[in-house]
């Protein structure tokens, strides 16, 4: 069963809905990004989308036969995105309306795009002093052990304490349209080109980002965060369908 | 490592150089009349063009990827989209060629070689993708300055959010 964008899943007792339009692309991932559909109050945030009965009842039609369309409410939870391995997504329980998958659409590409921050006046920072630093999107630190860079606007101009980091890797012999050369501003000793893997970003608590207190901290610029921001237009939209 | 600022890339741009533009007068002409002559002239012509592009696309990506600031990305975006319009048309009266034949072979690929066009093809193919992009930034900036604009989360909602993010990676 091809996975589409907007489906709903549920996994293990709880319902995701499928934010990712390019985990098929370039030979296809085996994990794919979604959101958890939630009903508490106090988690129902700016950039979540309203998944009632009313935009759910109107898409039962375009089930695939067999499915029973289950009853569906909450929100999408845009902030707790995260990879859910493929073969967890087996249970199609209903499928986003087209309005609904609209609004997914934009509000990702808000979260990751660079309008929320000025950049004109940050470059490079001074080291991190002791107290938590304030994280900029284009920020590369450590996290899980891995180089990092900071993708996620929304999160850093409002000060949330989660945020959206993608892996940051070295001579990626078959780099596709999501893995963004960053080469011309950053490069780690070993290491011919760097690029930032936006198709594997994931998501880390804002105080497990490291920075080296021997060094500046890396950050990217104005171009290549724009550069960064077009990919995730990619991968959100239905840009594929041009590709 | 070079740097290339907009103004240095203005003048390299290869849609408004001479080759660019007597390939694409000869082209019209040999459309007309197939001399040998016009044929040779408009591959020496093209294969002069196809490498001014070659750096062009390469300067238009790094110039992209240093811009420092809104505005000076825009710049570069117009140009490349003012080259991209333009290599779309050549791309276009190429393909329009595709059934006349020279010296045993296709006359598209003898005067400019499949895999040039291809390249030239995948260049105007990538800018129209990125301008759907672009497009799809705007409308989301749109609705940011009129919907959204700062959302700071309240203490239950950091609260609330943590815990569940904690609860979800350790199920």
């Amino acid at each position: 069963m091809s996975i589409q964008q907007g489906d709903i899943f549920n996994i293990d007792g709880s319902a995701w809905i499928v934010v990712d339009a390019f985990h098929d692309r370039f030979g296809g991932s085996k994990t794919v990004h979604c959101a958890p559909i939630l009903s508490t109050p106090e988690l129902h945030l700016d950039l979540d989308v309203e998944i009632g009965d009313q935009g759910v009842g109107a898409s039962d039609s375009q089930l695939p036969m067999g499915i029973q369309p289950l009853g569906v409410k909450g929100f999408a939870c845009l902030s707790l995105i995260q990879k859910q391995p493929r073969e967890k997504l087996k249970v199609l329980v209903a499928r986003a309306h087209a309005a609904q998958l609209e609004r997914i659409r934009q509000n990702l590409v808000t979260m990751f795009s660079v309008f929320s921050f000025d950049f004109d006046t940050v470059r490079r920072l001074p080291a991190p002093p002791d107290e938590p630093v304030a994280i900029y999107p284009g920020m590369i630190p450590t996290a899980r052990g891995q180089r990092v860079c900071v993708v996620d606007h929304w999160g850093c101009f409002n000060g949330y304490p989660l945020l959206y980091v993608a892996p940051v890797e070295h001579d990626l012999p078959k780099p596709t349209p999501l893995d963004i050369d960053i080469s011309s501003e950053y490069q780690d000793l070993f290491s011919g080109r760097c690029f930032v893997r936006t198709n594997e970003f994931f998501q880390v608590e804002q105080g497990l980002l490291k920075f080296d207190k021997r060094e500046a901290i890396h950050m990217l610029g104005y171009g290549l965060l724009r550069k960064i921001s077009r990919a995730y237009a990619l991968k959100f939209g239905q840009l594929t369908l041009l590709l | 490592m070079s740097s290339v600022t907009y103004d240095e890339l203005v003048g390299t741009n290869p849609t408004d150089s001479f080759f660019f533009k007597a390939g694409m007068l000869l082209n019209r002409v040999q459309r007309r009349v197939r001399f040998r002559l016009v044929v040779e002239m408009a591959r020496l012509f093209f294969l002069g063009f196809y490498e001014d592009f070659v750096r062009f696309a390469e300067a238009l990506d790094e110039a992209e990827s240093r811009s420092r600031d809104a505005a000076e990305f825009e710049k570069v975006w117009s140009c490349r989209l003012n080259a991209a319009e333009k290599i779309e048309r050549l791309v276009e009266c190429f393909d329009s060629m595709r059934h006349f034949r020279y010296k045993g072979k296709n006359l598209v690929d003898y005067v400019i070689g499949d895999e040039r066009l291809e390249q030239l093809r995948a260049f105007v193919q990538g800018t129209r993708v990125d301008e759907q992009a672009e497009l799809a930034i705007s409308r989301a900036k749109n609705g940011f300055l009129s919907t959204f604009a700062a959302r700071r989360l309240n203490r239950t909602q950091r609260s609330a959010l943590l815990e569940k993010y904690r609860e979800m990676a350790n199920p």
